[in-house]
């Protein structure tokens, strides 16, 4: 197995700049205190600095995970090879239902909790907080932006980027677009300070926006809602999620590497919060699961007019491990 | 040990006291007791030829000072040093306006025909200007002269400018008030150490007030500094030429001696007497015996008489530092466009960015207060627009706060001219954070608070921070907080998988809908019989139709219903009820929904978008799921009462609307996606 980046650090790097090492460095520069703490000269500091740079990248990248930011949705990091990589721009274009909104905020779940900062601009303030809690995004590394015209919302995304945010997401929200797409020399503007300031950008757009600024393009191709319940005229049925497919439009770099020809589309679902539960041992929502499956059954309906049987049965599978 | 060192011992720092020179500032005053005694006979034995010729006489020449007294001024051992600004009133005003430095400026003081200069500059003075002459007398020697009042503004920060370029040398820092504005003391005991390199605390100290030379020249302020072991000798060594002056400690008097008595600024009568005696020198004063001085000049004589002979037992007072920063301007003319403003604001606001640089501090909170000009009315006279503006991060980006001011400027304008303006600065410590090598990078601090300063003035307020969720049940609620993201854990935590939720997009504000409902026709505006009876009659045939198992899934329902209850998420309102025509009506289940015309040109209007559409939501119904109850503060009088359904329309698109209930109108606040 290869080791971690951590490993490799602590072991091969920093134990040979020993404190004898430390110590030499300074007697070099002559800069060595008499006693106390030992002085290092800035030569011999970016000695140091420099080497452990050079280290890191020896790594090869697929070692460097942390550099590639998931978005949490396997089927979706799988089109993009393991996430977005710093440094590049992706956009997501899906029309109203599409699932665009749950991805991003999913990408943001992911770079928070694993302690990133992240940013959203979100030019049709559109997120609910409590949602964005529930949805596991560490709101304390949330910046959220509010533009109201896609000009400052470009200009906004670009001042992130380029204070180091290492997860940029600009949502353009809902068709009609306040401001329109923007020009397309802002839009290569802000894929150059993604690349300069090495942070990865994700473009949530109801239609094609970036032009050619973007690495890839997913398109959702029609979500549809998923409905638990009989379907019948005047029974209830309750919202279980929503299924859509993913397309990858274009591929630049070392996406049109990786991916195969033939894998260019996948499947994905996500699920109302309600209906999903919390923890292993289950709680109010375990209990309501199992509520809304005896409601289900007792209609003997298709349990989900939106989905199919099969689906339905893969669905349960995963959600109770059978 | 440098050959430049005095012969007397000089303690390094006033807590180094040698044993010796203790013991000799016991003794004195046992000296002096009989001798002072001894003067005083003297002094009344003469006292009387004074009184009866009433006019003062030059008293005869005594011995020259006791050597006593200086050893007595040895004792303390702390240096002061005084920066003087000469010609005070005019190098504040050229600071804030540097472009009139070589031109013939003066500056006057009084109104009309009263007018007079107080200072002006050397192409003026080389004209024949001179302090004094009226405004008409001074631009008759010179036609060009620029004149400008005294600016009180000014004065006060150039002032501050001062005492913050001392606190930046010395811990401690006197300010004499607003009568000396351009003089300020610090005390430089043991600084002379930070100079080891100049050869001997002399030198030293003399390197110590170039560097004050140069950094208040760099803030557009020429000083000239005096070093001294007392303040009146450091004050009067700074009115010298070839600054820095540095007297050694002991020899104020031998310092002073040879210099012209008006140096010491006497009062116009004692220094009318003295000129009568022929007394023209420091020394010559000095020279007289004290007793005599004293019976025939009073009390400030026999204080002159002390000053003059190098003694000043007064302490420096060290002042507080100033929690606010201060720049501003007086204008000649009133200025109505924001851009000749602005560009007036900008040199402001630079020192000011300037002066929090120099005490490593950022802005926190600015507050501009704008002197407006008096059209004669009483309302308006004196007026004044404040206006604050709070910023999300410390910040010292010139740049950004010249934006804030703009922005606020055209939100909120003055309304008159402005003859006058104040920029204060709140200070607060920039934000601090340690780096990580293996952990994430955390954002640099100082970039961060720049780019969120520069984020506020290019979204305006209210539209930058970190998302927070306050208590309530309405979707669209939020909270912005400043953003301070917690440090990165030390170690990257692994990648989990990701919880594949669905979002709603919450639309702020809703949208207003118009529903066709399963009661018939379209949904009154008010909540009204119709209604009630439409959905009784829906109610009634679905109960005849589905029997038994519908009451099943109101069961299941109901279950659900307490459950949310716990969660806190929406309430179903439905449950199986005896009399359920009169107690529960039920809520009338969309079955087409359209946008309401009017609703798009109020968006319009209030988005002030003229050319953007509005969003459309329009079709027909093919699955709608609920209502859900929600009810928020149902004590107050703008209390919340909705009916949420989850609706499909026939294109596909997932919506959450929800009827009023107290008006009956139907919104649409958030899309599935």
């Amino acid at each position: 197995m290869a080791p971690s980046i951590q490993h490799l650090v602590s072991l091969h790097d920093l134990e040979p700049y020993g404190d004898e090492d430390l110590e030499g460095a300074g007697e070099r520069t002559g800069e060595r205190a008499a006693s106390g703490p030992i002085a290092v000269s800035e030569p011999a500091l970016e000695d140091l600095v420099f080497s452990a740079r050079r280290l890191i990248s020896s790594v090869p990248p697929a070692e460097r995970a942390e550099e590639r930011f998931a978005t949490g949705i396997e089927t979706v990091d799988r089109l993009l090879d393991g996430g977005i990589e710093r440094g590049e721009t992706i956009e997501i274009v899906g029309r109203r239902t599409s699932g665009r909104f749950s991805l991003v905020l999913s990408a943001l779940a992911a770079a928070t909790r694993r302690g990133e900062a992240a940013a959203l601009v979100d030019l049709g303030d559109h997120l609910d907080p409590e949602a964005a809690g529930r949805a596991g995004i560490v709101v304390e590394r949330l910046l959220w932006l509010r533009p109201q015209h896609s000009r400052t919302a470009l200009g906004g995304a670009e001042l992130l980027l380029a204070a180091g945010f290492p997860l940029v997401v600009l949502d353009l929200g809902q068709p009609p677009v306040p401001g329109g797409r923007g020009v397309e020399a802002s839009w290569l503007r802000l894929q150059r300070a993604a690349v300069t300031h090495r942070g990865a950008l994700l473009v949530s757009t109801p239609y094609r926006a970036s032009g050619t600024a973007a690495q890839a393009v997913l398109e959702v191709d029609g979500g549809r809602g998923g409905w638990l319940g009989h379907g019948a005229e005047r029974s209830p049925q309750l919202l279980g999620g929503l299924a859509g497919h993913l397309v990858l439009r274009k591929a630049r770099g070392r996406l049109s590497r990786s991916a195969a020809a033939d894998d260019r589309d996948a499947e994905f679902e996500l699920r109302v919060p309600e209906t999903v539960s919390r923890g292993p041992e289950g709680g109010p929502h375990e209990a309501l699961e199992t509520t809304i499956r005896r409601f289900v059954s007792s209609h003997r309906g298709p349990g989900w007019s939106g989905w199919s049987r099969e689906k339905e049965r893969s669905w349960k599978r995963t959600r109770h491990g059978g | 040990m440098p050959a430049s060192r005095p012969p007397s011992p000089v303690p390094p720092g006033p807590g180094t006291q040698g044993p010796g020179e203790r013991q000799s500032g016991k003794q004195s005053p046992a000296e002096q007791g009989p001798e002072d005694d001894r003067r005083r006979e003297k002094g009344r034995r003469e006292k009387r030829p004074v009184r009866q010729k009433r006019i003062p006489r030059r008293p005869q020449p005594a011995r020259p000072p006791k050597p006593q007294r200086k050893r007595r001024h040895a004792r303390g051992g702390s240096r002061i040093a005084c920066i003087v600004v000469p010609l005070f009133p005019l190098a504040a005003r050229l600071r804030c306006e540097p472009e009139l430095l070589r031109e013939g400026v003066a500056i006057f003081e009084g109104d009309g025909a009263a007018a007079r200069v107080v200072a002006a500059t050397r192409p003026a003075r080389a004209a024949g200007v001179k302090p004094g002459m009226t405004l008409t007398q001074a631009r008759a020697r010179l036609p060009k002269l620029i004149a400008r009042a005294r600016d009180a503004v000014c004065e006060r920060t150039a002032h501050e400018v001062l005492l913050e370029v001392a606190d930046a040398v010395s811990p401690r820092v006197e300010d004499p008030g607003s009568e000396q504005w351009g003089t300020a003391y610090l005390d430089t005991s043991g600084l002379e150490r930070l100079y080891r390199d100049a050869g001997g605390p002399r030198a030293a100290e003399r390197a110590l007030g170039e560097e004050l030379v140069r950094r208040l020249t760099a803030e557009g302020l020429p000083a000239r500094i005096g070093i001294a072991a007392s303040k009146l000798a450091a004050r009067v060594a700074a009115g010298l030429p070839d600054s820095p002056v540095v007297v050694e400690d002991g020899e104020e008097a031998e310092f002073l001696a040879p210099l012209p008595l008006h140096r010491l600024s006497p009062d116009a009568e004692i220094a009318a007497t003295l000129g009568r005696w022929g007394i023209t020198s420091i020394g010559e004063l000095a020279r007289l015996p004290e007793n005599e001085v004293a019976s025939r000049l009073g009390d400030a004589g026999r204080r002159l008489h002390e000053i003059a002979r190098g003694l000043d037992p007064r302490p420096l007072i060290a002042r507080p530092p100033s929690p606010v920063f201060r720049e501003g301007l007086t204008l000649e003319w009133p200025v109505i466009n924001l851009e000749p403003f602005l560009f007036l604001a900008r040199n402001a606001l630079d020192r000011l960015c300037r002066r929090l640089e120099q005490r490593g501090l950022g802005c926190k909170r600015i507050e501009m207060s704008l002197h407006l000009e008096s059209d004669g009315s009483l309302a308006q006279r004196n007026g004044y627009h404040q206006r604050s503006i709070e910023l999300p991060s410390p910040t010292r980006d010139e740049k950004t706060l010249l934006t804030l001011l703009r922005l606020d400027l055209e939100a909120h304008p003055p309304g008159a001219p402005v003859v006058g303006f104040q920029l204060a600065a709140h200070p607060d410590a920039p934000k601090l954070a340690q780096l990580s090598l293996l952990g994430p990078a955390s954002l640099s601090p100082d970039r961060l608070a720049e780019t969120l300063a520069r984020l506020f003035a290019l979204l305006g307020p209210g539209r930058v921070g970190s998302p927070r969720s306050p208590s309530g049940h309405r979707p669209e609620r939020f909270q912005l907080v400043e953003y301070t993201p917690p440090p990165p854990p030390k170690v990257r935590p692994p990648i989990e998988p990701g919880r594949g939720l669905l979002a709603v997009r919450v639309l702020r504000p809703p949208v207003e809908l118009e529903v066709l409902t399963d009661g018939g026709g379209r949904e009154p505006a008010g909540a009204g019989r119709s209604e009630a009876v439409g959905a009784g009659e829906v109610r009634e045939g679905y109960e005849a139709r589905e029997g038994r198992e519908a009451l099943e899934g109101r069961e299941a329902l109901e279950g659900i219903a307490s459950l949310d209850r716990q969660a806190g998420i929406f309430r179903c309102r439905e449950r199986p009820s005896p009399r359920p025509r009169e107690l529960a009506p039920a809520v009338p289940e969309p079955k087409g929904v359209v946008v309401v015309p009017e609703r798009k040109e109020s968006a319009r209007r209030e988005t002030g978008t003229t050319a953007e559409k509005a969003l459309r939501i329009q079709g027909s119904v093919r699955v709608a799921s609920g209502p859900w109850e929600l009810e928020e503060r149902w004590w107050a009088e703008d209390r919340t009462e909705r009916d949420y359904w989850d609706v499909e329309l026939d294109d596909g698109a997932l919506y959450r609307i929800y009827r009023d209930r107290r008006t009956g109108r139907w919104f649409a606040d958030g899309v599935y996606d």
